[in-house]
């Protein structure tokens, strides 16, 4: 993303090295005010150790780190909320003595903002946090976070827990906060929350942005040819010379081709090996992640597929 | 910014208070039983206990109880809490020094209580306390005093770097 004014989140060639695992590996990505990030990943990604290092809970063994052109000093965290993936709160503490440790230690705080936070969310803040549920630590942790107005969230996995409604809520939460100028960097694993709320996505894979870019751009620019054969998919040598195939994925008796223009005579090729159904798909986020981080699960995939 | 660790040295507080009444009833019980409670107190010099001897044993037990308690406050944090800990907007030389100095407030609050409580064990034995100090008296009553506090910062530094530090107050 090249942008004209200084970006509110900038992280330049972020790595961090564990031991011999390189769990974030030259991380670059800038994120303008008012603008919601998505980063995508699989399960050791480097989803997490980035907003870590980001936030200066790690020591990152390269790069930099910017908010709104200065470096992470403590004083910025006034500015700033943070989620963590998992629960970060104490156990032996009330939801009630939470928001007030906030309050007391945000001079942003606000209680009416608290309170409608907490009637959206709906969980007894009399209750200590050990005796709540997982969705409602989320909620706990969410209504800190949005309680003091922050001009940048940090969100790891918010909907980690919330049921539906309330994953509905955090997204409607997220839009209104960018809507009022917030900039949000968040993950999760649910693909079609970050392409409902994201206008901007980075996919992560094994430590590496393996692809970054404005959400509606990504989506448009490819188109996949889905075909399912009655037996194992055919290797189709066409594919492999035609300029308009990224790439081809054959898994049991289903063949997905993604292909950026050009999508008739890529059609007419794999029609040429007689499927069964054959369809032309606009991409959606899923698909482009899955041909952005591979599938390593393809042949056990295939295998199953065959035994159906 | 201290109020997290200010309601852990009140619940520890809470929980000391509790053991000190405990043990002051069971004291008053064991007075009613074995003690001449229609006596006159002895007074005499060699009957009396001495300031020093009162102070310190308080100082060590309840000062020492808590300090115990109150020690492994920062390797609680490194418990998976470091995410709230240390995304507030103050440094962590300020955040770690406040929670020191919040629990040692703790520790004075223990020993005052160890105090009054104590005291009114004297009473309940029927055992007068000696008021009369020497020079000596004060600079072992200043080390009483200070042994907890020492204790402390031995036990905050032997479990910083711990997650919860649970092994340290195990061992000591």
């Amino acid at each position: 993303m090249i942008t004209e004014q200084t970006p509110m989140i900038s992280v330049k060639g972020l790595t961090k090295v564990y031991g011999s695992t390189v769990a974030a590996d030259d991380v670059s990505f800038a994120i303008d005010k008012g603008s919601i990030f998505g980063l995508l990943g699989t399960n050791g990604a480097g989803k997490t150790t980035t907003f870590k290092c980001a936030l200066g809970l790690a020591f990152p063994s390269a790069g930099t780190v910017r908010f709104d052109g200065e470096p992470l000093r403590p004083e910025l965290f006034e500015r700033i909320s943070y989620v963590p993936e998992r629960n970060a709160l104490y156990g032996w503490m009330t939801g009630r003595d939470h928001l007030e440790l906030t309050k007391r230690s945000f001079r942003r705080y606000d209680a009416a903002r608290a309170q409608a936070l907490l009637d959206l969310f709906a969980f007894d803040i009399k209750k200590k946090v050990k005796q709540l549920s997982k969705g409602q630590q989320s909620a706990l942790a969410l209504t800190m976070a949005f309680s003091t107005r922050p001009d940048i969230l940090v969100l790891d996995e918010p909907s980690s827990g919330l049921d539906p409604v309330h994953q509905r809520h955090v997204l409607d939460l997220m839009i209104d906060a960018a809507a009022g100028g917030a900039t949000i960097l968040f993950s999760s694993h649910q693909i079609g929350q970050v392409e409902r709320a994201a206008d901007h996505v980075a996919i992560m894979h094994k430590g590496k942005i393996v692809l970054a870019g404005d959400v509606e751009e990504l989506r448009a620019g490819e188109k996949v040819v889905e075909a399912t054969f009655d037996r194992d998919a055919p290797a189709i040598a066409a594919l492999d010379s035609d300029p308009h195939v990224r790439r081809v994925m054959r898994q049991g008796r289903i063949l997905r081709a993604y292909i950026r223009d050009g999508g008739n005579g890529v059609a007419k090729a794999i029609d040429a090996a007689k499927p069964v159904s054959l369809r032309v798909l606009n991409q959606n986020l899923e698909d482009i992640f899955l041909a952005a981080v591979g599938d390593d699960s393809s042949s056990a995939m295939a295998t199953l597929n065959r035994e159906n | 910014m201290y109020y997290k660790e200010w309601l852990c040295v009140r619940r520890s507080l809470i929980v000391l208070s509790i053991g000190l009444v405990a043990l002051l009833g069971i004291v008053g019980i064991v007075a009613l039983v074995h003690v001449n409670v229609g006596g006159k107190p002895d007074t005499s010099p060699q009957g009396m206990t001495g300031f020093v001897d009162f102070f310190g044993i308080t100082a060590l037990l309840a000062g020492g109880i808590m300090a115990t308690i109150l020690g492994t406050a920062l390797a609680r944090e490194n418990d998976d809490h470091l995410e709230v800990a240390w995304t507030k907007p103050v440094s962590r030389t300020e955040y770690a020094s406040t929670v020191m100095l919040v629990d040692a407030a703790g520790i004075l609050i223990a020993i005052c209580l160890g105090l009054v409580f104590h005291a009114l064990i004297h009473v309940e034995l029927r055992q007068p306390i000696s008021m009369q100090t020497s020079a000596a008296d004060v600079s072992n009553t200043v080390r009483f005093l200070l042994f907890p506090f020492a204790w402390y910062a031995l036990i905050v530094a032997l479990s910083a770097r711990l997650r919860g530090g649970g092994i340290v107050q195990a061992l000591v």
